[in-house]
């Protein structure tokens, strides 16, 4: 066997972190987002599925949703972790991205995440609001990801991606 | 157009684009009049999916906007032909979130590719400018913040330091060493320089911050001028002054004025006489400062009323760059004017007008 570092998991990596970079390149960051988003609500709707039928339930209380967050970007080595818990938002810090050292400028990748995190979360308790404060992919050292569950007066005011269930 | 709320209407007419809204259950509840010529007669109170050639993949992504309020791109084709489309959710006074929907017939993908890319670079540069003006706007206010800090932190041993010159000079005087005595007068204008300096750098936070308050009294401004230059006992100075130039102004503050300009004129003027003159022009009184030395370059005559600017390189001559700007603040201050006339190699002209 030739010494060349080539596995599975490295090439779909970088196949998608060049995915990315070429949709960014040719119709720009923006518009290369939306396009990740919509991938994003498909795999959302899918993995909110997948957790419904494993816990046994038709919707995911606010506890299960932090822990199915946490839980879903864990298996695909992420390294999520909750910050704080409350009825009107989850806070998430992440010391590793599940798309490894490839996400770094390629900020579009970010959508995957609010997506996931927004559609899941809006399926199940009706409405959120993601805010990536903090991102690996903009040069940050750790992600920061807030999860607004209430349309409140700070939910309304921050800068993020509101979902509502569908 | 058909149907549109008032808050579309005006957006929507000049559009190029056709634009629909799109309500909860998938049917469109307004067109305007591009999408009205594009899809055929009124398409409102049609289903969208039900006009497009892959209804499946339509209400797909029609639920994906308006699940969320981003922006999310997509294309489909209505009796074959291909649009592209761009989408946002849009909360509509409580009764659900709607679809507005903007698309683009579209020949060729790459016609499309070029025009999305030329926006977007136009976009980013857009950005990247306003990006680049917010950071200098913030790295001034560093900067003024600092040098308020460094003026105020410098006073306090400069006062400590002019002091003990003061009495080192007076003990050297009476012990009749005169080496001392001139050495100590040195340092000490040498210290009187470093707190003018440490004065003009205090300034800028005060005049930054609007905090220029003018204690107005009733002046003769010929008389003002007289005792400033009297300090000065220069031999190329020439005083003309009118008597009777009397207004409310603020007398600390205006020596400062003309103690600067004629500062700069005796700096620059090489050794040629420097003219001052007051005089009244009607409801203004007029201080004019004239020196015969190098001259500024037209280009250069706004530039130097403003902060740390000067026309020529430091190297030549010494300061900061304050002066002047610190001289047109207390002049608007009092309602007046500051303005300047010179060209290389013929000296300037600084005039100062005061109401009265």
């Amino acid at each position: 066997m030739l010494d060349v570092p080539l596995e599975r998991d490295g090439f779909t990596r970088t196949l998608i972190r060049h995915l990315a970079g070429t949709l960014q390149d040719v119709v720009g960051t923006d518009e290369a987002s939306g396009f990740v988003a919509i991938v994003g609500q498909r795999m959302g709707d899918e993995l909110n599925a997948m957790y419904r039928t494993a816990l046994g339930v038709s919707n995911l209380t606010r506890e299960q949703l932090a822990d199915v967050l946490v839980d879903l970007k864990r298996r695909i080595q992420g390294d999520f972790y909750i910050i704080e818990e409350t009825d009107e938002k989850l806070v998430f810090g992440n010391r590793a991205c599940p798309f490894g050292d490839r996400v770094v400028d390629r900020p579009s990748l970010c959508m995957m995440t609010s997506n996931v995190f927004g559609s899941i979360a809006a399926e199940n308790l009706g409405y959120s609001k993601v805010v990536i404060e903090n991102a690996i992919a903009r040069g940050d050292h750790e992600c920061r990801v807030v999860v607004h569950l209430q349309p409140t007066a700070g939910a309304r005011a921050a800068r993020g991606r509101e979902y509502v269930r569908t | 157009m058909t149907a549109l709320g008032s808050s579309f209407e005006a957006i929507a007419a000049v559009l190029s684009d056709a634009l629909l809204m799109i309500d909860g259950d998938g049917a469109i509840t307004a067109a305007n009049a591009q999408a009205v010529e594009w899809l055929g007669d009124s398409p409102v109170g049609s289903k969208l999916a039900a006009l497009c050639d892959e209804p499946d993949r339509v209400a797909e992504f029609l639920r994906y906007c308006r699940r969320s309020s981003s922006p999310l791109p997509g294309g489909f084709s209505v009796r074959t032909e291909r649009f592209r489309c761009r989408a946002a959710g849009v909360e509509c006074d409580g009764a659900g979130r709607s679809v507005v929907l903007r698309f683009w017939r579209t020949e060729s993908d790459d016609a499309f590719v070029l025009l999305r890319q030329t926006v977007e670079q136009l976009n980013d540069e857009i950005t990247r400018r306003k990006e680049a003006a917010a950071e200098l706007e913030a790295a001034v206010r560093v900067r003024d913040d600092f040098l308020a800090v460094a003026g105020h932190e410098l006073k306090t041993p400069l006062t400590s330091l002019q002091l003990q010159l003061t009495s080192l000079s007076r003990a050297a005087t009476k012990a009749g060493i005169e080496p001392l005595v001139a050495t100590a007068e040195r340092a000490k204008r040498s210290a009187a320089r470093l707190a003018r300096l440490a004065d003009e750098l205090l300034e800028v936070s005060h005049l930054s911050d609007g905090r220029l308050s003018l204690d107005r009294v009733s002046i003769d401004l010929s008389e003002l001028v007289v005792d400033v230059l009297a300090r000065h006992s220069d031999a190329q100075l020439r005083v003309t002054a009118e008597p009777g130039v009397t207004g409310s102004w603020d007398p600390t503050r205006l020596e400062q004025v003309v103690t600067n300009l004629v500062a700069n004129a005796l700096k620059f003027g090489g050794d040629a006489p420097v003219d001052v003159v007051v005089e009244s022009a009607g409801p203004t009184a007029r201080l004019r400062v004239r020196d015969r030395g190098i001259g500024i370059a037209p280009e250069a005559h706004e530039r130097i009323f403003q902060k740390f600017q000067r026309a020529i390189a430091t190297k030549n001559f010494g300061g900061i760059g304050l002066g002047l700007w610190i001289s047109r603040e207390i002049v608007a201050a009092h309602g007046g004017t500051l303005s300047v006339e010179s060209q290389p190699g013929a000296g300037a002209t600084f005039t100062v007008t005061l109401p009265r």
